[in-house]
């Protein structure tokens, strides 16, 4: 969920008070505080990729640059998330056009980063998701994130990639759809995802 | 399409990968946080630097884009451009890590670079840059080919030792029980570090055995220095010809040098060789900040637990008032828990937790505390953290161990 819950409101409050009078640690606890907001964030819309870490510290980079610029506490967190959403569709249109000219020049993929081995059923449905949500381009996948994974509303998503509201919608149904289309043709991974989905919300 | 429950729909596919998604991050998360903040550090320096070279190299491509006469040139110059890539095969590469069972495994990279694995062999691989990779043999056997360029810089560890190339071909195997180091060279040359005495060259058709075995043909004392000496390489090779110091004992060398800046560029055993060189008493009680922390992280990498351990009590020790003798007290902690001596573990990570509530391994260290309270006094004494660390770090890496805790309470 992208919203803070209301105990961390007062902490966000907070570090931005820490951030705009330059406090002490304040990139530290920034780092603390939304690290596992961005981790998850360009897990889910690249998938569980070996440079995942390499682009959080890149969006913390930017952060820490711009951060000073906020004006409200309540803007960090989105101010945040618009940075690690640019960063997933700046990384996801690399990967197209590298992996376009090593089609091109035959030269070999990179390593994917496959999960560790403790459930592998799991893993390889998530290498599968992921392996269809990299087929979607950068804008729509973005998209398709926000509003399946992280529940957020149509005019939090325009704002966020700042699009229109119908642009973000057109993007989200097209996703849909396409996501919908490729996971039903694999009766397998099918199966599999209706039994997550259902013992996940029986949890 | 499974007929029992209904069709497939996208809240499937949302909740599903949502679940899944988090499950992933939750298990990683430790991992990449701290490689995230090295990242970060690294970036932070030379970010507008960073920002200035991207934005070029963007306007590049575009350019080859539209003005190379068809996509073969374009895919040739991103071709050139792009890092080093590598594909697996006969064992997968988990997260860098590959582990060859019983059959062998082959790394082809994309600048023509092989690395086969044999049986029962396992290495970690990262790579660092376009023709830079460093590669742990944990176990077992390599063969090697390294393809050559102006910049290649491979460095493979085995142990305390250390293997340079720059573009050749070689058999490296380590024992890890015995901890002997055999190298075999087919092709080219290659710097050995790590081993009593001056860095060695070992030639084409050399055989080198480490420890205490001779090199049987043209393994020799460093004669030159390397393509692109760094001013510790100098350093060790105007030393080359005298006795290295074998203990902690006397000193010979100035505690000088830019250490984390040798760790950064992943030399390092050069670091741990330079504080031996320099004597290991005296770097403890005359190293910077930065080469202190550089030499205990140096150490940990390269396998002398006891020296990381004596740099960060040196660190705790000398630095207290400073944010580096807080983050010690942290990896102080961390390390006497992996050595399994939880006393002193809870010891130390209490005193960071008290020193730095809001720091940025504040969420790793009462995880830690928590873990390694309920081991040393039950889960009762271990409730009122497990209370703590949910309020404080809700979504953490040990939210499953403290809500377990909570729960069964």
């Amino acid at each position: 969920m992208l919203r803070a819950p209301e105990h961390s409101a007062a902490r966000e409050l907070d570090l931005h008070l820490a951030i705009t009078s330059d406090g002490a640690n304040w990139r530290e606890r920034a780092f603390d505080e939304f690290h596992g907001l961005v981790h998850g964030l360009l897990l889910k819309t690249l998938g569980p990729r070996a440079e995942i870490p390499d682009l959080v510290g890149d969006v913390f980079v930017m952060f820490f640059s711009n951060a000073h610029r906020i004006r409200l506490a309540s803007a960090v967190r989105s101010y945040m998330v618009s940075i690690t959403m640019n960063v997933a569709r700046r990384e996801a249109r690399r990967r197209r056009r590298r992996e376009f000219f090593q089609a091109l020049i035959g030269s070999p993929r990179d390593c994917d980063q496959e999960p560790g081995p403790d459930d592998p059923k799991a893993k390889a449905a998530l290498i599968q998701l992921s392996r269809i949500v990299d087929e979607l381009a950068p804008d729509e996948r973005a998209a398709f994130v926000l509003h399946n994974l992280e529940h957020m509303v149509m005019s939090e998503i325009a704002s966020t990639l700042g699009v229109s509201q119908s642009t973000a919608k057109r993007r989200v149904r097209s996703a849909n759809e396409h996501v919908l289309k490729r996971v039903g043709r694999n009766a397998l991974l099918a199966d599999y995802v209706i039994t997550r989905a259902e013992s996940s919300n029986a949890e | 399409m499974p007929s029992s429950r209904g069709p497939l729909n996208e809240r499937h596919i949302a909740d599903a990968l949502r679940a899944l998604a988090t499950e992933h991050a939750r298990e990683r998360e430790p991992f990449d946080k701290r490689r995230a903040w090295l990242r970060m550090e690294q970036r932070s320096e030379r970010a507008a630097a960073t920002a200035t070279a991207e934005s070029g190299r963007w306007r590049l491509a575009l350019a080859a884009l539209v003005f190379t006469a068809g996509a073969v040139a374009g895919g040739a110059y991103w071709h050139s451009t792009s890092t080093l890539r590598c594909e697996a095969r006969g064992a997968p590469l988990i997260e860098g890590n590959l582990n060859a069972e019983n059959a062998p495994a082959e790394l082809d990279f994309s600048d023509a670079s092989q690395i086969t694995v044999s049986p029962h062999s396992a290495l970690s691989l990262d790579v660092v840059g376009k023709h830079a990779a460093l590669t742990r043999l944990v176990r077992g056997q390599l063969h090697v080919r390294v393809h050559h360029a102006s910049d290649t810089n491979w460095r493979f560890f085995a142990g305390r030792y250390e293997v340079q190339v720059v573009g050749t071909e070689f058999d490296l195997a380590w024992d890890e029980k015995a901890e002997t180091l055999s190298l075999h060279m087919l092709s080219g040359e290659v710097r050995v570090l790590g081993a009593p005495g001056p860095a060695r060259v070992v030639e084409a058709g050399a055989t080198l055995s480490l420890p205490e075995r001779p090199v049987t043909q043209a393994a020799t004392a460093a004669p030159t220095p390397p393509a692109t000496p760094t001013p510790l390489a100098n350093e060790q090779l105007d030393t080359a010809s005298a006795e290295r110091p074998s203990s902690r004992g006397t000193p010979r060398e100035n505690v000088t040098g830019d250490w984390a800046a040798l760790l950064k560029a992943g030399q390092f055993a050069a670091v741990v060789q330079s504080a031996e060189a320099a004597g290991i008493e005296r770097s403890l009680h005359t190293a910077s900040a930065n080469n202190l922390k550089a030499l205990a992280q140096a150490a940990r990498y390269t396998g002398h637990a006891q020296l990381s351990l004596d740099a960060w009590q040196a660190a705790r020790a000398r630095f207290e008032s400073q944010p580096l003798g807080t983050q010690a007290s942290f990896f102080l902690g961390r390390s006497y828990d992996e050595q399994g001596n939880a006393p002193q573990a809870l010891r130390w990570l209490d005193t960071y937790a008290r020193e730095a509530p809001a720091g940025v391994y504040a969420s790793e260290a009462l995880g830690r505390r928590l873990v390694l309270l309920q081991k040393l006094s039950g889960r009762a004494a271990a409730l009122q953290s497990a209370h703590d660390y949910l309020r404080r770090f809700p979504g953490g890496a040990y939210e499953k161990t403290a809500r377990a805790m909570v729960e069964a309470e």
